[in-house]
């Protein structure tokens, strides 16, 4: 496990991880910064 | 979680799904009506960052996971095809607008979620009440 892999503590900044969007685009939750963000980390979709 | 989408909204914040899994699955969710983005994140980094657990004996042997399989059950969910990694436990996160991470549910077992109130309480305290 890398630094950038090791659990956050509560205040941390998220690193900006790149994420696939449903084109098969990367997508960063970075762009989302502004407003409050909630991420809903299902276990696959099915 | 769709239900769910208008109350969140109300607080102002962004709504993001992630899975372990394919894009394809993603894609089907959002053609068929999914108000917020499905994104996929196929190595797993958010979910360590995070902390999110992994499936292991002690879920296996936690009666909780079967009463969340009845449950879902009860309410109509079935499981389609798996993809992604299915050791990987779920989890909900909050982060505020600077991209801090502010509050956050790692699950214990398998569909474990927080309750909705909890989150928009959650919710509620970092932005405001609506």
């Amino acid at each position: 496990m890398s630094a950038l892999d090791r659990p956050l503590e509560l205040g941390d900044v998220l690193p900006d991880v790149p994420l696939e969007n449903w084109e098969g685009e990367t997508a960063r939750l970075s762009s989302l910064r502004g407003r409050a963000l909630l991420v809903v980390c299902v276990r696959y979709y099915g | 979680m769709r239900e769910s989408y208008r109350a969140i909204q109300m607080h102002g914040a962004h709504v993001v799904a992630v899975g372990t899994g394919s894009v394809a699955q993603a894609r089907r969710l959002v053609e068929t009506g999914t108000p917020f983005p499905c994104l996929v994140d196929s190595q797993l980094r958010l979910y360590r960052l995070l902390g999110l657990g992994r499936v292991g004996v002690g879920t296996l042997l936690d009666p909780a996971t079967y009463a969340n399989y009845w449950r879902g059950w009860r309410h109509g969910a079935r499981q389609g095809q798996v993809t992604g990694d299915p050791r990987q436990l779920s989890g909900v996160a909050i982060l505020d607008a600077g991209g801090r991470l502010r509050w956050r549910h790692a699950s214990r077992t398998v569909g474990d979620y927080p309750a909705l109130a909890d989150v928009l309480a959650a919710l509620g305290g970092i932005v405001g009440s609506p």
